[in-house]
């Protein structure tokens, strides 16, 4: 079986390098505090959960991670390269990081090769072979080859987001990141799209996932996060984050999300 | 009341003079009108505000003074600081400059259409901006503005009809020329509507058959579907 | 840079006399303008083909001829037509003023096509007569939903009153150029001049903001 050729085994270090290094991060939205003194460390090959009402800043947490948003205090540092607003570093923190999106957002005038291809031949000066080739084997991962040519219009949501995870996965990135992938999703399709995050998940790849499929989070993640109102409220492993949660917020929250 | 349409028929020559030299202003007027229009729009779409501002300053006087105001600063004005520009010259920069402003807000409009995952996901690829702007951004623009941005086309075909008062023979001053030989006023201008009216109806025709075009692209239908 | 305010600002009396006329001209004729505006709608849904294809006709003449050459015909011709001695002031507000109900009629029609059938529905299990109809339940909200089209058209017309300095008007443009070419200063005058279109201008799409905003909770 073909490993998704990447990311946890760091060539130069051990198994556990530290991918994200979040530190004391506030952001601010004008006057507004968004995300309050975060402190995040993700390891290596771990997979981490993200749930929480609406409005806890879990979106805004990530999307710090790859500077789609920008933090204003504390530090954030992405497989050793501190994210600031330097370019450089940006731009290079983005070829190691890839996104998913609720909204998918595939390139609606390109073909779903064409969406692949975009990225590694214009960011990393891929040839077209060699990225057409990458593109055909991360498509045959999230098993959709014989789509290669049609346009987003024409794909189920389903298959769209699996698009949209092969797009990112043809930059081999170190971690993934998805944000609330499976909510614009038809009920049907929720499970082909966790299934391929849980494939992607046991050939090692550092995942950081903002969800509320609590089932994903029992089978797959290695810790599971609750933030509320911009503040990590508990973190703990899947176990004893479900069936014992230290803090009231936590279990009012399992509450609600679990009634159905 | 009589009709005197012989008068102008003798001096048909002015009209099609003045038609040719209207078409020649709007075909030269309106790209340039477009390019400014993508230059300001990038400015004021910008991050900062020193690139940001000029442009909606610059928008903003456009939209809010009228042409021909603009046309006297600097046919009339301008001299007085040693640069004497002839009519048309004068004409061909306030058009441009007066249409760019509008194309400007259009394409405005156009981008901020396009929804804002499609930036999200360009940014998270790692693309840079002049890449996913000409790449991603722009080919889903064309759909948006092209109705509206051949309005501003076709106001600035109508506009150059000012240039007439900046002494460029153009097709309503041929009109004023043809009356102030014929006395013949109704029937002049009457006649110059005739012909604008000929020619918005052919550019509109022009536009609706590229724009069924654009329709027809299997890119744009795709655009259109989602 | 040599720029002389205080030689023109004791002269400049005629050309806010010619701003108060450009308002005035500028308001009758957006009244006029909706007027016309609003009977080109209704006249559009006409059972008589000829008057739907008149509606058409104009609509086209007025959007594809420039308003200069409409202010010259208006003028020249109003008077033969009529027999009646029409000033430049009445050619030039009837002129302005059906240029103006063209747009307007365009506007509505955009704002009638996103009433929802259902309102229509509602309207007619109820009984209403088409005329209430109309009137009372479709206008209103068709009005209401393009407040920012029809500001934004008032300020096309005070734009295009300058053009009525060619019929001998004397609003602000045509005040402005005979107050430089007596005092050779165009710069200033023109200055000034721009400076006061931008603020009437500016002034009436802040109005039309505040109505926007106000409109909001009729809408659905």
């Amino acid at each position: 079986m073909a490993t998704l050729q990447n990311t946890s085994v760091h060539p130069a270090s051990d198994a556990a390098t530290v991918m994200v290094d979040i530190r004391h991060m506030n952001k601010w939205y004008g006057e507004f505090q968004v995300l309050k003194d975060i402190n995040l460390r993700v390891e290596s090959g771990e997979k981490i959960v993200i749930c929480g009402p609406s409005g806890s800043g879990k979106s805004t947490l990530i999307r710090c991670i790859n500077r789609l948003e920008e933090h204003q205090d504390g530090d954030i540092i992405v497989d050793g390269i501190p994210l600031t607003a330097d370019v450089k570093n940006i731009d290079q923190i983005r070829s190691e990081v890839g996104m998913c999106f609720q909204q998918f957002n595939l390139f609606p005038h390109l073909s779903v090769m064409e969406n692949c291809l975009l990225a590694p031949m214009s960011v990393r000066k891929t040839s077209r072979t060699e990225a057409k080739r990458l593109a055909q084997h991360y498509l045959e991962k999230v098993k959709i080859p014989d789509q290669a040519d049609k346009y987003p219009s024409q794909l189920s949501g389903g298959q769209q987001q699996r698009v949209a995870i092969a797009r990112a996965l043809c930059m081999e990135p170190r971690i993934m990141l998805f944000d609330e992938p499976t909510s614009a999703l038809d009920p049907e399709m929720i499970s082909e799209v966790l299934d391929t995050m849980a494939e992607l998940a046991a050939d090692g790849m550092t995942m950081i996932c903002v969800t509320h499929e609590m089932g994903f989070a029992r089978k797959v993640a290695d810790r599971v996060v609750f933030m509320d109102l911009g503040c990590i409220v508990e973190e703990s492993d899947p176990d004893t984050f479900f069936n014992n949660p230290k803090n009231e917020r936590t279990q009012k929250f399992l509450n609600q999300i679990l009634q159905h | 009341m009589t009709f005197d349409y012989l008068a102008i028929w003798d001096h048909r020559d002015i009209l099609i003079d003045g038609t040719l030299k209207t078409l020649l202003i709007s075909a030269i007027a309106i790209p340039a009108g477009v390019c400014i229009g993508i230059f300001v729009c990038l400015l004021r779409i910008s991050n900062r505000r020193l690139l940001r501002w000029p442009a909606i300053a610059y928008i903003e006087i456009m939209r809010n003074i009228p042409l021909l105001i603009l046309l006297f600063m600097v046919f009339y004005a301008l001299p007085f600081y040693g640069i004497r520009l002839s009519g048309l010259t004068t004409g061909f920069i306030c058009l441009s400059v007066y249409g760019g402003a509008y194309f400007a807000e259009v394409f405005r409009g156009g981008v901020e259409a396009v929804p804002k995952g499609q930036f999200d996901a360009a940014k998270a690829l790692g693309l840079k901006y002049g890449f996913y702007m000409r790449r991603v951004i722009f080919p889903q623009l064309y759909s948006y503005v092209f109705p509206p941005a051949t309005n501003i086309a076709l106001t600035l075909i109508k506009e150059s009809s000012l240039l007439s008062m900046i002494t460029v023979a153009e097709l309503t001053y041929a009109a004023h020329d043809i009356n102030g030989r014929t006395f013949t006023p109704v029937e002049t201008f009457a006649t110059i509507a005739i012909i604008y009216w000929g020619i918005s109806i052919v550019f509109l025709n022009l536009t609706s058959r590229l724009q069924s075009r654009i329709e027809m692209d299997p890119v744009s239908q795709q655009i259109a579907i989602r | 840079m040599d720029l002389q305010f205080f030689e023109i600002i004791p002269k400049t009396g005629p050309m806010f006399i010619g701003a108060l006329y450009t308002i005035f001209v500028g308001v009758i004729a957006c009244g006029v303008g909706i007027i016309v505006g609003t009977a080109l709608l209704l006249m559009r849904n006409s059972r008589f083909w000829l008057v739907r294809k008149f509606v058409g006709l104009y609509g086209s003449f007025i959007r594809g001829t420039p308003a200069l050459v409409q202010i010259l015909v208006f003028y020249y011709a109003l008077t033969p037509l009529t027999g009646i001695d029409v000033g430049p002031l009445t050619a030039g507000i009837m002129a302005v003023g059906f240029n103006s109900g063209a747009y307007v009629a365009e506007i509505l029609r955009g704002g009638l096509s996103r009433i929802p059938n259902g309102q229509w529905e509602a309207a007619e299990a109820l009984g209403l007569s088409k005329r209430k109809i109309w009137f009372k339940i479709i206008l209103p909200q068709v009005f209401n939903s393009t407040i920012p089209l029809l500001v934004n058209e008032f300020t096309m017309v005070i734009k295009i009153t300058p053009l009525l300095s060619t019929i001998t008007l004397v609003e602000l443009t045509r005040a402005a150029q005979i107050l430089y070419t007596e005092t050779f200063r165009p710069v200033e005058v023109l200055l000034v001049a721009a400076l006061v279109y931008f603020v009437i201008c500016f002034s009436i799409s802040q109005c039309g903001e505040y109505l926007q905003r106000r409109s909001v909770k009729y809408r659905l």
